[in-house]
């Protein structure tokens, strides 16, 4: 995403995908106060929740990458994505008002995010999914490789930039969208996640950038993870506070850097 | 390889009525030859190669190579016709010298983008004709402008396209790296037989060193050789408020010293 919008600070978070993710969630667990409670309980299933949390970040993709294409300025862009964001949350926060005490409990869970509590059958959703994702990523490597050079030198090397968009949105939207929906929205790993691969590996080849994402992804997750569970003690933090507290220093940082616009 | 424009007509399509910038433009040209395109500031310089290179459509009429029109061609056939070298600042100035020129042997590498055999051979003769050998490491945002102007054009020569196209490659530099540039061009072209187009604002050096000149000014447009051009009075109208006159004597723009 950071290679599409031209932009190192772009990432599912700041530009409001998770918390398009998180509208559709929030609709499926407590719309059902406005739909009718036997309706929820019906649709409430994982792959409802996973095709919910999809939708939403689609919807906010493209909408987010229109918008794109008509402001070219990398600030505007990023006011954009939080505006939506705040767009998303109001939604939210409507609709908490009129759900029950109950399904707002879910749902704030929900948003603490979360890597355990799964059942098996939830993974399975999860890696179907990802591995939806990653193989139509890998499809894409070559064409991120143009994108490096800008729009314009891409298509002079063949690439069809309206195609390689609607694939991009496609990968990030199942990625974001059921990853979201089983662990919440999670932030800033996204964004951070790219940049420290970039500084480890000291390049901007996609092909050793997926790889290295893919992996080290998880690997700071899991580490966020393990200080929120806080070893020798039963308390469990919400595992959006650690990233948040390791991410948001990177976003700082970054912006310090962003004078040479690098990415 | 020869290059046909028949009556293009160059713009920008708009919802009620199209945007004209460059009306009649028809010229051929063939490899070897180096094009200098020159007008004055806003007359269309770019909006014509962007719409020579098909990145945006004629308003009318065509552009063809060997009698083939480049709309017909697929994005892919025609990156393997036309390289470009544009004044957008590419995306991203964190790659090698090296990994930026290999992004040009995209059109003929596999769905991965390895590189293979030919396509590293091809690479190291770009990087020894251009003399980039030395900086090939560096990472382009280190690079001066002069620098990152010539890797740029290794880019698009990596390409191997028979055609390239430059929009106004001298910008940001000093005279000297100037005529620099514009001499490998010119070797470019006539070595390597390629035929090369380029916008420029440094007018008395395309007069000595292209072999053919598209003057551009608000009636349309004039091609030919510049001997030629300054016979027919074409240059003379290329600034026509009098700010600059066309001297024949020293084949140069001059101007008047304030009194």
């Amino acid at each position: 995403m950071q290679t599409l919008f031209r932009n190192p600070l772009a990432g599912p978070f700041v530009l409001g995908i998770s918390s398009g993710a998180s509208l559709g969630a929030a609709i499926l667990l407590m719309g059902g106060a406005l739909v009718g409670g036997a309706a929820a309980t019906y649709f409430s299933g994982d792959v409802a929740l996973t095709i919910a949390a999809s939708l939403g970040s689609f919807l906010v993709l493209a909408v987010v990458v229109y918008v794109a294409s008509k402001v070219r300025d990398t600030l505007a862009l990023l006011i954009i994505g939080l505006m939506f964001g705040s767009l998303t949350a109001a939604l939210v926060s409507i609709l908490s008002y009129f759900a029950d005490s109950e399904e707002l409990q879910r749902f704030i869970f929900w948003t603490f995010g979360s890597v355990g509590n799964l059942s098996w059958s939830q993974v399975g959703i999860l890696s179907i999914c990802v591995m939806i994702g990653v193989l139509i990523s890998i499809g894409l490597i070559k064409t991120l490789n143009s994108f490096l050079l800008g729009e314009q030198y891409a298509i002079s090397l063949g690439v069809s930039i309206a195609r390689s968009r609607f694939w991009i949105i496609i990968a990030t939207g199942i990625l974001a969208g059921a990853v979201t929906a089983f662990a919440g929205p999670i932030a800033f790993i996204g964004l951070a996640v790219p940049h420290l691969c970039r500084q480890l590996f000291s390049s901007t080849d996609h092909r050793v950038l997926l790889p290295a994402v893919l992996l080290y992804g998880p690997i700071l997750l899991l580490l966020c993870d393990t200080v929120a569970q806080m070893p020798s003690s039963a308390y469990v933090l919400p595992i959006n506070a650690i990233t948040s507290l390791v991410g948001a220093p990177i976003v700082i940082w970054l912006l310090v850097r962003k004078r040479k616009m690098i990415f | 390889m020869q290059l046909t424009l028949e009556s293009l007509s160059i713009g920008y399509l708009q919802k009620h009525e199209d945007l004209v910038v460059c009306d009649g433009i028809q010229f051929s040209s063939s490899a070897g030859d180096l094009v200098g395109v020159i007008g004055s500031n806003g007359i269309g310089k770019s909006t014509f190669l962007r719409t020579l290179a098909g990145l945006q459509p004629p308003l009318k009429g065509s552009v063809s190579l060997d009698g083939q029109n480049i709309a017909g061609l697929s994005p892919k056939d025609l990156s393997r016709k036309i390289s470009v070298v544009l004044t957008d600042p590419i995306a991203t100035k964190n790659l090698t010298v090296r990994e930026l020129i290999s992004l040009g042997r995209q059109p003929y590498t596999n769905w991965l983008g390895t590189l293979s055999r030919e396509d590293l051979t091809k690479i190291d003769q770009v990087l020894s004709m251009l003399q980039l050998e030395d900086i090939q490491k560096r990472i382009c945002y280190e690079l001066s402008d002069g620098q990152l102007q010539r890797v740029m054009i290794g880019r698009a020569l990596a390409q191997d396209t028979p055609v390239i196209i430059l929009d106004e490659p001298t910008m940001h530099l000093d005279l000297v790296h100037k005529v620099q540039l514009l001499k490998i061009l010119g070797s470019i072209a006539s070595e390597l037989h390629k035929l090369i187009i380029f916008s420029t604002h440094e007018i008395n050096l395309a007069i000595q060193l292209c072999s053919h000149l598209l003057v551009m000014n608000k009636n349309g447009a004039s091609f030919g050789s510049p001997d030629a051009l300054i016979q027919n009075d074409s240059l003379q109208q290329l600034f026509p408020d009098k700010e600059v006159f066309f001297d024949q004597k020293s084949k140069s723009f001059t101007f008047e010293a304030a009194p």
